[in-house]
């Protein structure tokens, strides 16, 4: 206790504590409520879902400054390369098979990788934006298009009687976010998290200091899609029916966004916080709101975007510079 | 005189169908601080930046400790010791100085003696040993030059260039900068400074070149060049005849 008292400190260790505290009871949480019955049963599924893409997301264009817009076409990516290896009996039990769901993010990686090679090499920024969020275009379309090998419009349909009950896909999908959350947290904290923080502050001077710029680009530009075809994976064990308009929704691009960037860019708890939020926000605008929710959700990155950029995390970092009143002392909104 | 550390022969540059250096030459010896001076768009900073490889020239070559640098990686430049101190610093703002410098010591060559650099850089600038983690971002102009610096320590160089350390800075900041450069040489680094600042420049330098238009208009030590009337015409006006700094054109 004591070593652990001088390796992590004063503040260190309440967080430790709280973190722990917090999955002892997210993970038992089955045991105690009835997550069939309850909805926050669904609304915890569907927050870790949210929260693995966020946190690819947030790797990518928080920690890297890469902005991507095709993390919809990765998310479905996954859901199809998990229905199509099931359906064609690839795989030990079919049902939330781990060397599937690992497949169904090597997948979308794979093709992250040769996008991002063509992207990352010579173009900057925006570039990447444009080009991704084409990909994901020509992704959807394909498969509409794709006739029989990928169901159409109409998709492809799953046995749905292995569904049991809500409990596995709970606590696959919280096994997954933690995890997903914690290989990011260590990621950035490493030399290759400090590579990619300083290609986002300024590339070419990361380059000058032999940083290899597109290798570091193009490695946490797959690694978002893995995140993002691994929850694509487990949501489509959730549909049992996929179809491109569910998978390749734009929800699955801007949801995440929306998630990171209310709980603060580039930090590792801000889209746990933002994804917490914004999925409550979300379930209630669907049940006030109906088919008008969006529109909130929508308004709400405007304003987001305007009034706070640091997101929740940066306003909690300010918190004690305002408190004090220090005039030019205020910390800035920054990532971490 | 000592073996040329970095040489320069006949070397020429184009951005696109603009060619900013024709035919350059310079030596930069072992032990030595060279610096170039000239006006704005004179071909300094392109010369420097062809020497760290963020640009290649069209023509002519570079031979560091004799080996042709050619169409070769910043990153293999690093390591051979080649390190840059780029215009306008260049920190990662939103990293804490500890950061910026453990960035400095990126390539596995210079990770294995970070400990020993760290406290060089910290012994030569207490500043940053203070604010290691604060942001690099939040500190003022002269202790960013010096964390610039400090980074380019870091990489255990050989040779250091060092673009326009002065910019900006109040002359108090900048005597204190070209302080520390000195203080640098004498611990044994070799140093190609480019400065607009040609008064300071050619007091705290073993040998000058002076850039015009993309070619070396003249050379000679930082005495010779200082009692030239054509430069102090060109380059320093009045002042520096009253004693005072020239801020350069």
């Amino acid at each position: 206790m004591k070593a652990l008292y001088r390796r992590l400190g004063h503040k260190g260790l309440i967080s430790l504590g709280i973190i722990v505290a917090a999955l002892a009871a997210l993970g038992t949480l089955p045991f105690w409520l009835d997550v069939d019955a309850s909805y926050t049963g669904y609304y915890l599924f569907i927050t870790c879902v949210y929260l693995t893409v966020a946190q690819g997301w947030n790797l990518i264009a928080g920690y890297t400054g890469q902005i991507s817009l095709g993390t919809h076409a990765f998310f479905g990516l996954g859901a199809y390369t998990m229905a199509g290896l099931w359906l064609n009996g690839i795989g030990l039990y079919f049902f939330f098979d781990v060397t599937l769901m690992v497949v169904a993010g090597i997948a979308p990686a794979i093709v992250a990788s040769i996008i991002g090679l063509l992207l990352l090499s010579r173009l900057k920024g925006d570039y990447l934006s444009f080009g991704t969020l084409g990909l994901a275009q020509i992704v959807y379309v394909l498969f509409v298009k794709g006739g029989k090998i990928t169901g159409g419009a109409n998709g492809i349909y799953l046995d749905a009687s292995y569904f049991s009950s809500m409990r596995v896909y709970y606590w696959v999908a919280l096994l997954v976010a933690v995890l997903a959350t914690l290989a990011v947290w260590l990621l950035t904290r490493s030399s290759f998290g400090l590579a990619l923080k300083a290609i986002r502050e300024d590339d070419i001077s990361a380059a000058s200091h032999g940083v290899n710029v597109l290798k570091y680009k193009v490695l946490a530009f797959a690694m978002s899609a893995f995140l993002a075809g691994l929850a694509g994976s487990i949501y489509g064990y959730y549909l049992f029916h996929l179809e491109p308009a569910s998978v390749f929704n734009m929800n699955w691009l801007f949801y995440p966004i929306l998630m990171v960037v209310l709980g603060g860019t580039g930090t590792i708890i801000g889209p746990v916080i933002g994804s917490l939020i914004c999925s409550a926000l979300f379930a209630y605008g669907d049940i006030y709101f109906g088919g008008y929710h969006p529109i909130f959700s929508g308004f709400l990155i405007i304003l987001v975007m305007r009034f706070m950029p640091g997101g929740i995390m940066g306003l909690v970092s300010k918190a004690p510079a305002l408190w004090r009143k220090k005039e030019g002392a205020v910390a800035t909104t920054t990532p971490e | 005189m000592a073996s040329p550390l970095l040489e320069v022969r006949n070397l020429s540059v184009s951005y696109g169908d603009v060619r900013a250096l024709f035919g350059v030459s310079l030596t930069v010896e072992e032990g030595l601080i060279v610096a170039l001076v000239g006006s704005n768009g004179a071909g300094k900073s392109t010369l420097l930046k062809a020497v760290s490889g963020l640009i290649y020239p069209t023509e002519g070559e570079i031979l560091f400790e004799g080996e042709d640098l050619g169409r070769t990686s910043i990153r293999h430049r690093v390591n051979k010791g080649i390190v840059q101190v780029p215009e306008g610093r260049r920190l990662f703002p939103n990293l804490t100085v500890h950061e910026n410098l453990k960035l400095g010591a990126y390539l596995p060559r210079t990770r294995a003696g970070y400990k020993d650099s760290l406290e060089r850089v910290f012994s030569l600038f207490p500043v940053l040993r203070e604010r290691q983690n604060g942001k690099a971002g939040l500190l003022s102009g002269g202790e960013q030059q010096m964390l610039a610096i400090g980074r380019a320590v870091m990489a255990q160089p050989r040779l250091i260039m060092i673009d326009e350390a002065s910019l900006g800075l109040s002359p108090i900041l900048t005597m204190a900068i070209f302080d520390l450069i000195t203080t640098l040489h004498q611990q044994g680094t070799t140093i190609l400074m480019i400065e607009q600042n040609v008064n300071m420049a050619l007091k705290h330098c073993n040998k000058a070149y002076v850039m015009s238009t993309g070619h070396i208009v003249m050379s000679g030590t930082g005495e010779e060049l200082l009692a030239n009337e054509e430069l102090r015409k060109a380059y320093l006006g009045r002042r520096a005849v009253t004693g005072n700094q020239g801020s350069g054109s």
